[in-house]
């Protein structure tokens, strides 16, 4: 009998040690391990400060997207540049872009990386319970004009151009408007400047008109005056590019170099270099300068730009090697170790008003007054200088020749080309590929291949 | 059972003096001499007289007694660990002494009487799950990098790729077959009861040039000596009672107990050499130059060829001085050794085995080596009736001698970028300029100093308590640690061939990294035969496991010696932390049996999971399953026949999980702005990753189907299964679109099934007293299948370099590629085919479409062991039929000449219009080929990697017993074993058995069958002796 209670005893005491570790077992909190050197967001962004911190790390991806990068694959696609010794730019060169090209899948992730920062500040404003009206404003509008200008420079390099289809069905991109990890349909070109359009209005709206090195009301209306520009509504455009113009608060200056250190007088927007260790205009520095660089100049540009010795332009052109078999032509503009990148400047809002309001001859004596501005400053003598009777078609003729002359390396030349034919109708052919072909645009990159985002047909312009 | 009952008449006299002992008692008794097949006295048979207490134990002779049996009908039941039970009915008169002689027949193939099962053993009689046993002796005897190559074609279903022959690399396992593309797909290794460390990519090689592939394999420093038994858990019947991480199946080792009363001992060694299976035949200087000067004239090129197109500063003349075979400079013979002694004690209360093994295996990469030394202590303790404590603690230290190799040097080197024309040494040119590489393979192997070193101990206190006749509580706790550290050193004079000028010491780098693992868990165990006929068992448990990592990087940048030899000063070092990471489980388990008349059982299992990596919304997954057995030859339609003399069919259901994932996947995180550069001046925050509160285990259906019996007495056995797995929320690692901000992130987005037959025949052919023979056979045929990737492309998930994918439809790593046709004759330009099958010059990768067969269409091995007197002679083929290989380091041997070395094949390439070449004309222009990139992927290195391997083969001789007394020894063997000896196969790469280093597990699972310069696998030859006493 007592054998029997002490048994019992004994089970019940084991029983309960057991139940018990299962209980203290029973605890969240075991399971609940969390990253060490990484932080939560909750954590990480609780006030306006830190709201601030993120929209720093889009304009990190701004800059690293248009410090050079975006405007060198700009040129390459276009008839400014020779042909590169790099397999990937020789692919862009080539108008035969393969979905494994990295350097592409590169700047397109630059982009959307961007716009997702920009986006997931926006979805974090609840987050930061110091946020005030201004800086919410300010910081909406400044993610706003980031992920416009991201998706005009996708919407430009991966579909086919404004205009190329009467209605502009043609398959545009993905348009990210929300930080989610959702794959995006592709949409069309006409639905992705609606977007871009209304991004840039509000940003106009809810920007200041100073705001540092960063963006301003009159960084996205220079911005919206280049898509209207792109699509052809010059009417809009010139309404744009003079407001900021009218604004007073950029100064055209006479000095030729916009990429300096200390950032040019005309600039409304740029990619900023904070200091020697800190520059940001190595898309420039880095394939421009080297002593055999991946950027050189057409021999076909170079003798358009040699044919005019007055134009004092011609000093940032270098021939080495000349007479030789490997004879080759290429800029010392951006030698300099350190210089900001102006993106938006009055040069470009000065042209694109000229041509515009020549395009619609509302206003005649302002673009001639835009296209001499340049001329004035860039030529040695006065021959070019447009006479106050100027016709409307040699006002255009003056401002394109001077836009490619200025903005020889700025990423604009293939834009200039594809407006010019999808817009203006023109016969656009360069090396041999008629401007509608399926190599014109660049490729996707293969990640972005989904059942709902088809990529651009493949096989080049042959 | 009707056997005849006869009187022996060499006992008759003995029994009769016996009987007249008793004279007095007027009881019956009972004797006999019980013997094996073979005729063997078996010792330690219980006879026992059902419904009585009497029983005797048969002594060393094989013969028992029974006396004082009152007069009456009795069932006589014969009974032992190793043999098959048997039963006699006796009818005794009051006086009568009996004689009663039986032969035992050992119990089925491979179907030892117990096998370990998650949390506890079974009778292999009711076991209802699939389940493979591999002896610890079979493992020891086998030269192997490291213990788990072993495990290859023992048993069915279990694909076992033996890393390569480098000394201590880590084999793939794989479960029938793969179910998983980014969480891992090994099975999951329990060790003495705690899932141990066993992360692949816990540190990547940094002594390696290129900083990945080449990692620790977590299981090299097991002592394959330890192990006394491994239980591979293949269905969801068995492997559902460990959850979410059962999926792909559950390996538990167990180490060795003491068994034997009093002192034992085992001392054993073994001596061997290595060899690669097979050299790579690279191209000489002449036969270079000479494919280089075709090369040079088929692109028009005239004139003495110019060898800086590939940047090599040698001029033609100098290049035809030398023809270096840097194969030869980076292999060798190497020498195998390892020492082994066990010793066990036991008495009534106490029982503890020791063993102390040291091995060091030279790979035949000179300058490659895995040594280790392992202790072992494993206690057991009855203090009281009823519990039983038992302690399992080992320590074990492995140091690996590294050196580069596939695509960071070494072999992978001589195979590709170290030309013939380059002298040993120096590798400069008169003006003292590097050919390209400044420093021959063998000098950089001797100065540069490269180690890994892991310290590795798995504890285990285990406490069973018989509360009472039905009631049993066990606790376990186990703790399994890790300290792994790799060191390298390069010295000035290695570094000052790359930077002449370098003016500070050496190089010293020190990765280390700590992993500690723990876990308890406890189980109560109720088990209770209701009626005679009913029987139940219920067992209750809850097991807690965290394991944290935490590791850094070292580095002396003015070092006179590695990390661990030269102290490091304050001024020199450089300590970068590295991010620790920490990882629980927490679960609840319980399984019920139920029993019916011994022949038929039902068993229930469940497990709730709830881990760390399990996103706020799925924090615990429930996982069970259902299983029968029916044992149909006790049945009376079935006794009927003679010759079945078992048959049994299991059918099982159930659901288990993987959950071997990024531990911190689930986390919305932000990379704070100290780990980030500014812009503007100003600081920066970043978002790392996106939230995923959602994500969870993957999850997979299994069902299973197993007929198991044996034929003619036992003579032949066999087990046929049929299973079909449907994993669902299988993780991918997916590459997202660009669009979402983002690279890569995890999801459950998956769907993947595995369907497949497995078969086992085990023959006994001949048993003769003398002479043996058995052949063991299995083979396995798995189905796999992609079924679903979401929205995702074939490109969202790809093995490590653009050659395998996820294609639905298609088995997971499904090569994708552009399909070659020919080389046209009259160009001798490789043809592709686009993707509606027409031919093109042109290679696009739109054209690319899955081809090729990436898993084996059967896997499985022919086993035969004779044994004659005391010979034995064991043969064991292996054999992998139906799966390609794509040599993706083909494509620069065989391709666009560029700085690579060709192989032999490239003799037959195209030379003049007409000819009909395995291989494209040669050329050093990227484009000629039809592409925009030197180096494309297409099926032109897609062959069929079928092939037959005599795995192993071993001869032995056992001391007889009476020379053996003589000496005063329990026994010795004297044993002779090679492996890898032969190899049919028609693949004209190097070794179509191919594991290679991989980069991540995605690439570990999907990878499986892509070769890129891949170290060949080892022949070896080994002599071991073992004596027991």
């Amino acid at each position: 009998m007592n054998y029997m209670i002490l048994k019992n005893r004994t089970l019940a005491a084991a029983l309960a040690v057991f139940a018990l570790g299962a209980f203290i077992a029973g605890c969240d909190k075991m399971i609940d391990t969390r990253p060490e050197n990484e932080l939560l967001v909750e954590d990480a962004v609780q006030s306006s400060a830190d709201l601030q911190k993120l929209l720093n790390g889009s304009y990190n991806e701004v800059a690293n997207t248009y410090g050079g990068f975006y405007q060198v694959i700009s040129e390459f696609m276009a008839d400014n540049l020779s042909l590169p010794n790099n397999n990937d730019y020789r692919e862009v060169f080539n108008h035969n872009t393969l979905f494994f090209n990295t350097t592409l899948g590169s700047l397109y992730g630059n982009l959307y990386r961007a716009i997702f920062r920009a986006n997931f500040v926006m979805e974090s404003f609840p987050l930061a319970a110091d946020l005030n009206e201004a800086d919410r404003n300010r910081m909406e509008g400044e993610a706003k004009f980031i992920r416009a200008m991201c998706h005009l420079t996708a919407v430009r390099l991966f579909a086919h151009p404004w205009g190329y289809s009467a209605d502009n069905s043609q398959p545009g991109i993905g348009l990210a408007l929300k930080a989610d990890r959702k794959p995006l349909v592709r949409s069309t070109v006409a639905e992705a400047y609606t977007s871009i359009i209304n991004d840039l209005k509000d940003a106009a709206t809810l920007l200041p008109e100073n705001n540092g090195n960063y963006a301003t009301k009159y960084a996205a209306q220079a911005l919206l005056a280049e898509v209207y520009f792109q699509q052809g509504a010059y009417n809009d455009a010139a309404i744009q590019a003079s407001s900021v113009i009218n604004s007073g608060l950029f100064t055209f200056s006479d000095t030729l170099n916009r990429f300096t250190s200390k950032g040019a007088t005309e600039a409304i927007f740029s990619v900023v270099s904070a200091g020697i260790n800190d520059n940001r205009g190595g898309g420039f520095r880095d394939n421009y300068s080297p002593g055999l660089p991946l950027c050189q100049v057409s021999r076909q540009f170079f003798s358009t730009v040699s044919s005019d010795t007055a134009d004092k332009r011609l000093a940032y052109y270098v021939t080495l090697n000349k007479g030789q078999a490997n004879e080759l032509v290429k800029t010392n503009l951006y030698n300099a170790p350190l210089f900001n990148v102006p993106v938006l400047h009055l040069t470009r809002l000065h042209l694109i008003r000229a041509e515009a309001l020549a395009k619609t001859a509302t206003d005649l004596p302002t673009a001639i007054a835009d296209v001499n501005k340049i001329v004035g400053r860039a030529y040695k003598n006065n021959n070019r200088i447009l006479a106050a009777g100027s016709t409307a078609t040699q006002v255009v003729e003056a401002a394109r020749y001077q836009r490619r002359m200025e903005l020889m390396f700025e990423g604009d030349r293939i834009h200039d080309l594809k407006r010019l034919a999808a817009v203006e109708k023109q016969n656009i052919i360069v090396r041999g590929h008629s401007w509608d072909c399926r190599g014109f645009i660049l490729q996707f990159p293969i990640s972005d291949q989904t059942s709902i985002f088809p990529l651009n047909p493949t096989g080049g312009c042959d | 059972m009707l056997r005849t009952i006869r009187l022996h008449q060499s006992l008759l006299g003995l029994l009769l003096f016996l009987g007249a002992g008793n004279l007095f008692a007027q009881t019956a008794s009972l004797a006999g001499k019980v013997t094996g097949e073979k005729g063997e006295a078996l010792s330690g048979v219980t006879v026992r007289l059902k419904g009585t207490n009497k029983s005797a134990a048969t002594n060393e002779s094989g013969t028992y007694l029974i006396q004082g049996i009152a007069a009456g009908t009795f069932t006589v039941v014969f009974s032992s660990e190793q043999m098959e039970a048997s039963q006699e009915v006796i009818n005794l008169s009051e006086g009568q002494s009996l004689v009663l002689d039986k032969q035992l027949s050992a119990k089925s193939v491979g179907a030892d009487p117990v096998v370990i099962i998650g949390y506890g053993r079974q009778n292999r009689r009711d076991v209802t799950g699939s389940i493979a046993r591999v002896s610890g002796k079979e493992i020891a005897e086998l030269p192997t990098p490291s213990f788990e190559a072993a495990l290859q074609g023992k048993a069915p279903g279990v694909q076992v790729v033996v890393g390569s022959g480098m000394a201590g690399s880590a084999s793939l396992i794989r479960i029938r077959g793969v179910a998983s593309i980014s969480a891992a797909g090994d099975p999951l290794y329990v060790i003495d009861g705690i899932p141990v460390s066993q992360d692949y990519f816990l540190n990547r090689a940094n002594g390696s040039n290129y900083g990945s592939g080449f990692n620790n394999n977590p299981l090299a420093t097991i002592n394959p000596d330890d192990i006394e038994s491994v239980e591979i858990l293949k269905d969801a019947a068995a492997t559902s009672i460990y959850g979410s991480r059962g999926a792909n199946g559950v390996i538990l080792i167990t180490t060795k107990r003491a068994r034997k009363k009093g002192l034992k001992f085992d001392v054993s060694t073994r001596f061997g050499i290595s060899q690669p299976t097979r050299k790579p035949r690279m191209l000489n200087g002449s036969e270079f130059l000479q494919m280089y000067q075709e090369a040079w004239e088929n692109d028009g090129r005239t004139g003495t060829p110019d060898l800086g197109l590939i940047n090599v500063n040698m001029t033609w003349q100098e290049a035809q001085k030398y023809s270096t075979n840097w194969v030869d400079d980076v292999m060798q013979t190497g020498y195998k050794q390892n020492y082994n002694i066990t010793a066990g004690y036991t008495n009534k209360w106490f029982g503890m085995k020791t063993i102390v093994t040291y091995d060091n295996n030279e790979s035949f990469l000179a300058g490659n080596n895995y040594q280790r030394l392992s202790g072992r202590l494993n206690t057991d303790y009855k203090p009281l009736k009823g519990l039983n404590i038992s302690l399992s603690n080992s320590l074990s230290r492995g140091i690996n001698r590294r050196v580069d190799a596939a695509w960071s040097g070494g072999l992978g080197s001589a195979m590709s970028t170290m030309l013939p024309i380059f002298p040993k040494e120096p590798l400069l040119n008169s003006n003292g300029i590097g050919f390209r590489t400044p420093v021959g393979l063998s000098t950089i192997r001797e100065l540069k100093d490269w180690r890994s070193i892991e310290l590795r101990s798995i504890n285990n206190l285990n406490l069973n308590y018989e509360v009472s006749d039905d009631i049993t509580l066990n606790g376990s706790a186990s703790y399994d640690y890790m300290d792994y550290g790799e060191f390298l050193y390069e010295p000035q004079e290695l570094i000052r061939y790359y930077s002449p000028n370098y003016v500070q010491n050496g190089v010293a780098k020190w990765f280390p990294i700590w992993t500690a693992n723990m876990n308890y868990y406890l189980t109560a165990n109720w088990n209770k035969k209701i009626t005679p006929n009913h029987g139940v068992n219920v067992m209750l448990g809850h097991e807690y496991q965290n394991a944290r990592t935490t590791s850094k990087s070292v580095e002396n940048l003015d070092a006179t010696g590695p990390t661990d030899k030269v102290a490091i000063p304050d001024t020199a070092l450089r300590a970068f932390g590295r991010t620790p990471y920490e990882w629980a489980f927490l679960s609840y388990f319980g399984r019920a049996n139920y029993k019916f008349k011994n022949k038929f059982n039902v068993q229930l299992t469940g497990r709730v999971d709830g881990s760390s990596r399990f996103g706020r919304n799925n924090r615990y997954g429930f996982f069970p399953a259902a299983a029968v057995g029916y044992i149909l030859s006790d049945e009376e339609f079935i006794k009927r026949h003679d010759w079945i003399s078992f048959l049994k069919v299991k059918v099982g259901i159930g659901k288990s999980g993987n959950a071997s994932f990024d531990n911190y996947a689930r986390w919305g995180t932000i990379t704070p702005s100290g780990n980030l550069p500014q812009y503007n001046g100003q600081p920066m925050l970043a978002p790392a990753r996106l939230e995923n509160q959602n994500l969870r285990w993957e999850s997979t259906r299994n069902f299973d189907a197993t007929l198991e019996g044996s034929l003619f007495k036992s003579r032949i056995s066999f087990e046929l299964t049929y299973y079909d797995k449907s994993t669902r929320d299988v993780i991918l690692d997916v590459t997202v679109p660009r669009t979402t901000g983002f690279f890569s992130m995890y999801d459950n987005v998956g769907g993947i099934i595995n369907r497949g037959v497995e078969f086992v025949l085990k023959s006994r052919n001949i048993q003769r007293k003398n002479f043996q023979w058995n052949t063991d056979f299995n083979i396995a045929r798995n189905y796999n299948e992609i079924t679903s990737i979401g929205v995702y492309s074939e490109d969202a998930v790809s093995g490590g370099t653009n050659d395998t994918r996820v294609v639905v439809g298609y088995p997971v790593g499904t090569n994708f590629l552009v399909r070659f046709s020919h080389i046209d004759k009259a160009t001798g330009l490789p043809v592709y085919l686009d993707k509606e099958g027409k031919e093109t010059m042109k290679w696009d990768p739109a054209n690319r479409l899955p081809v090729g067969d990436v898993l084996p269409e059967a896997i499985g091995a022919l086993n035969n062991t004779f044994s004659y007197k005391n010979w034995d002679l064991a043969a064991n083929i292996y054999y992998s039929i139906g799966g390609d290989i794509y040599e993706s380091s083909a494509k620069r041997q065989l391709g666009v000449q560029t700085d690579w070395n060709s192989d032999a094949r490239v003799f037959d390439r195209w030379q003049q219009p007409g000819d009909d070449a395995r291989y494209p004309r040669r050329t050093l222009n990227t484009f000629t080929y039809g592409s925009t990139t030197p180096w494309i992927n297409t099926t032109q290195w897609l062959e069929d990697g079928s092939y037959v391997r005599l795995r192993s083969l071993s001869i032995g001789y056992r001391l007889p017993a009476s020379a053996a007394r003589k000496y005063n020894l329990d026994g010795a063997r004297i044993a002779f074993v090679a492996t890898n000896l032969l190899t049919w196969t028609n693949y004209t790469g190097l070794d179509p058995e191919i594991a290679r280093d991989f980069e991540s597990p995605t690439d570990r699972n999907m990878s499986g069958s892509i070769t890129y310069l891949t170290a060949p696998q080892e022949k070896s030859y080994s002599i071991s002796l073992s004596v027991n006493f």
